[in-house]
Parts: C-alpha cells; sequence; structure tokens
C-alpha cells in the first residue's frame, strides 16, 4: 500500500487522511466485484486532525454488520501508517443511520441494479428508527445540533 | 401487558469495560463498537458518556442497576472467556462466583472456560461447578488470537463433547453457546447455528441455548427450535432490535414463534451495554402484526421473559417470589418508584 503525503511541512492533513481512508474496501463490495473504498460508500461522517492526532466518526451501513471489526481495524492500520499520525481515534456511530444518499457518483453508479433494493430497505428502516434516537451525549452537553458534528467530510 | 410479569434477564452481565482491562487494540475496537449501540438504547437526557460507559462494575452496583433502576427480578449472569479482547475475560469467573454465593436466589450464573484448552478447561468447568455453585455452561466456539481465528464447532466429538459428558456427569442441564454475531474478524464457520443440531441428539437431557439467535442464521436457527425440543433461542443483542428496529425484530419473531413457539424465546437485555428498563418498556409496547396467528399475550410474554427460563433451572416462579418478596431489594423497592436509570453507577440514587 502506498502512502499518502502530509503537507510539504511534514504536518499531517485532513487530505492525507481522506486519501488513506479512500485506500480502506468495504470488503461486501469487493466480494460483489466493485472496487469501492469506504469514501465512496459515505461511510465516514467526519475527520479531524490537529497536531497529528486524528478523530475519525464512521458508520457501516447496518446495525450489526458483520465487518465491523475488520473495518475499523483496516481504519486504524491505514491512518497509523501516515508517518505523521501520531494518535488514532476511530469513532463507531450508528446515528444518524447510513443511507444510500451518502454513495458518491461512482458507487451509484457501480451498484446500480443488483444492491438497490437492499440499500433502499435499509434506508426505509434506518430512516425510521434513527429519527427517534436524538444526539449524543457530548452533543447534547455541548449544546452542539445533530448534524454539527460529522458533516465536515467530503 | 400486565405490569406484574415477573422477569429473568437471560443473559446481563457485570462487565469489565474499563480501558485498563483492554487488551490491546481488538478490546479497544470492542469497547468502542458496543457503546455505539448504547445511544441507540438510551435516550441521551440519561445516556453514560464513553468516560462513564468504561467502567469495571462491581456485582452490588450491577444489581442494584437491575433490580432498583428496571423491573427485573432474576439475573442471569454469564462468565466469558472473551481474553483475545479482555484481559479478564469481560466477566470474570470471580464476579460470578460471588454473585452465586451472595445472591442466590436473584442470580444464576454461568461457568465458562475456553475448551480449547483440554483437560485443563474441563478441571476448571468442574470446579467451577462442583466448588463455586455454577448453574450453568457459557461456552465461545472462536477466538481472534494474532491474527487468526481459532475455532471449533458443537459436533466436534474430541473438544466440545467431553465437555457436555462433563456436564451429565455434573448434573448441568443447561449450555449456552455463543453463535450469530462474530466477536471480532473470526471465522463465521464457527458461528453458524447448524452444528448444534447434532449437540442436542447426542446429548438429549442438556437445553441448548443458542446466544444470539437470529442475529445472524435466522432460517437455521428457526429449524433447529422446531427439530429439537432441547434447542432455545436466547435473544441476547437481537432483543435490542425491539427498540432500534422494530421492524426487523417483528421478522426475528414472526420466525421465531412459527417454527419454535413461545415455549423456545428467553428475553436478554444485554446489560449493561444498555439499560434494561429502556428495552422492557420497548417491549411492553412492541406488539406483532394483527394478522399474524400468535400475539403476544400477557401469557406468551411471561414465557418470553421468565417462563422459560425458569422452567430450565426448575424454578418455580410463585415459590422465587415468596423467596424474594422481603429480601435487601425488595425493602428498597417498597414504597419508592424506578430510581433514574444509571444513578447507581453515578452514586445518584433518584427514584422517579
Amino acid at each position: 500500500m502506498s502512502v499518502p503525503n502530509g503537507s510539504p511541512n511534514g504536518a499531517l492533513t485532513a487530505e492525507a487522511v481522506y486519501e488513506a481512508l479512500d485506500m480502506v474496501k468495504d470488503p461486501c463490495m469487493t466480494a460483489g466485484g466493485h472496487d469501492l473504498s469506504i469514501l465512496d460508500l459515505g461511510l465516514v461522517y467526519g475527520v479531524e486532525v490537529q497536531d497529528g492526532r486524528v478523530r475519525i466518526d464512521i458508520t457501516l451501513t447496518e446495525v450489526g454488520c458483520i465487518f465491523t471489526h475488520r473495518i475499523i481495524g483496516a481504519v486504524y492500520d491505514a491512518i497509523e501508517a501516515l508517518p505523521e499520525a501520531k494518535e488514532v481515534e476511530v469513532i463507531p456511530r450508528w446515528a444518524p443511520a447510513w443511507t444510500p444518499e451518502r454513495l458518491n457518483e461512482k458507487a451509484r453508479h457501480a451498484l446500480e441494479g443488483s444492491r438497490v433494493a437492499m440499500f433502499h430497505t435499509i434506508k426505509r428502516r434506518g430512516l425510521d428508527v434513527h429519527a427517534k434516537i436524538g444526539r449524543r451525549p457530548e452533543d447534547l452537553a455541548a449544546g452542539r445540533p445533530e448534524t454539527a458534528y460529522g458533516t465536515s467530510g467530503r | 401487558m400486565a405490569t406484574d410479569q415477573f422477569v429473568i434477564d437471560g443473559i446481563c452481565h457485570p462487565y469489565n469495560f474499563s480501558r485498563e482491562n483492554l487488551n490491546g487494540r481488538f478490546g479497544q475496537i470492542f469497547n468502542d463498537v458496543l457503546y455505539a449501540f448504547h445511544p441507540l438504547n438510551n435516550p441521551p437526557e440519561t445516556a453514560l458518556s464513553k468516560e462513564e460507559w468504561e467502567h469495571d462494575w462491581q456485582n452490588d452496583e450491577f444489581l442494584e442497576t437491575m433490580f432498583l433502576e428496571s423491573d427485573t427480578d432474576l439475573a442471569c449472569v454469564h462468565s466469558t472467556p472473551i481474553f483475545d479482547a479482555y484481559l479478564d475475560g469481560l466477566i470474570s469467573v470471580e464476579k460470578g462466583a460471588d454473585l452465586k454465593r451472595r445472591y442466590p436466589d436473584r442470580t444464576i450464573w454461568y461457568a465458562t472456560a475456553d475448551i480449547l484448552q483440554g483437560e485443563q478447561a474441563l478441571q476448571s468447568l468442574e470446579h467451577q461447578v462442583t466448588e463455586l455453585g455454577a448453574d450453568g455452561i457459557k461456552l465461545y466456539p472462536a477466538q481472534y488470537y494474532r491474527g487468526r481465528t481459532r475455532f471449533w464447532t458443537m459436533d466436534d466429538y474430541t473438544i466440545a463433547f467431553p465437555v457436555f459428558e462433563l456436564a451429565m456427569e455434573l448434573g448441568v442441564k443447561n449450555i449456552a453457546i455463543h453463535k450469530a454475531l462474530p466477536l471480532g474478524p473470526v471465522a463465521t464457520e464457527a458461528l453458524r447455528v447448524d452444528d448444534v443440531g447434532m449437540a442436542a441428539e447426542a446429548f438429549p437431557e442438556i437445553n441448548f441455548q443458542i446466544v444470539h439467535a437470529g442475529f445472524m442464521f435466522l432460517d437455521e436457527a428457526k429449524f433447529l427450535l422446531l427439530n429439537h425440543a432441547n434447542v432455545y433461542a436466547t435473544l441476547e443483542a437481537t432483543f435490542l432490535y425491539c427498540q432500534f428496529d422494530p421492524e426487523l425484530f417483528t421478522r426475528v419473531m414472526r420466525e421465531f414463534l412459527l417454527y419454535g413457539g413461545p415455549d423456545k424465546l428467553i428475553y436478554s437485555s444485554t446489560a449493561t451495554v444498555i439499560h434494561p428498563h429502556y428495552l422492557l418498556e420497548a417491549f411492553k409496547n412492541f406488539e406483532m402484526p394483527e394478522d399474524f396467528p400468535i400475539q403476544l399475550t400477557d401469557e406468551v410474554r411471561q414465557k418470553i421473559l421468565a417462563g422459560n427460563f425458569a422452567r430450565l433451572h426448575g424454578i418455580d416462579i410463585e415459590e422465587r417470589k415468596r423467596k424474594i418478596e422481603d429480601d435487601e431489594f425488595a425493602q428498597q423497592r417498597n414504597g419508592n418508584g424506578l430510581r433514574e436509570p444509571w444513578s447507581t453507577l453515578r452514586g445518584q440514587e433518584v427514584t422517579t
């Protein structure tokens, strides 16, 4: 795996983190013959980088995904491979729920047809359920609205 | 639903989620993933922060949380051998034995061991049953070990059957097997449920509980419930769908009720990953579709919430009610409402 570069002055940038995240593939997509990363699927809710410390909020397409540990482990591996990364924190989040709207154009095009029905099933369930869930305790305490954290993803 | 239902939590735990107990990256991801479930169950007003949640639960605060903050009456605790993620296995044998010794009328305890260790594991299980009072045995079929999966299956003559033979010898009638929910990047072969059938046929005197039944391999599990009188579905984690995905919970219950029937299902809260009060409230309000032939009557609910588990362990619910009606938990409950969720953990025992 090639290692993305940080900025010229050696500080880790969000761009470099995103570049590394783009190398993390979703096992189900790979099994289905699609070269799609967790970024293509819209699984990354947000990235914060400060002084080499990285915090990544991610979700998966469904609660209880059997590849949860594998994907999160791969994210740690990808970011820790960046020479400038001093500390990495990966936060799995189920709220707000992932929906097919988070797919990028590449993923939409690749998945047109065979998996659309599955995604719509997930969407139908997820939207209804997570509308009731509300915010994380730390967001509530900080007075942050639901969408304030985790929308910094591209 | 009647409000006076007796409730036996089929699996709940005084976990050790403390950061000091994490076994490397694998343990850290374990904690992170489990905590991610917390806000699905818990409204933000009372939800635990990650720092609060990462707690080494002590037995007394665990029982007060179960019995004073929810309508749970009895708690079944499994010790677990998840040493690949937690240094003490996550729920230590010592905690289970202590609960059983001090609260025999309020707790049921399942012993555990890593049975890939062979004779050493058999000796440990025998000790936990004969010397420490374990009521059943909890087994894990797969471990993540230095990048590889070590696993065994329930139909293995050399690894699993000696445990079942020991259980018979010791008079242990209940064995719970973790299935259907991968613990990390382990191979899924061992998490399939089909192999339970062979064990159930070979050891008809033992009740086999498929823990996490319905989470995966729903079709396979429902036929096991139908085919084998001694196979049960213990709905740890699966029951959470009652609260955060009722449509999926309906689908699971539809299959299990049709094929296994109301006598084969066992409630479990998964506490203290989540709070049992919110889950029990969700189940009170959960109904099967009107056109479904098996409705969740008070009778059916009582079987799921306590009756089936009580039957497996020979517990007479009316007799047990009398035994605990004036114990220390009952005395604290009498005249007081439920304590606010997590108030025991926070040291703020406030009644609602």
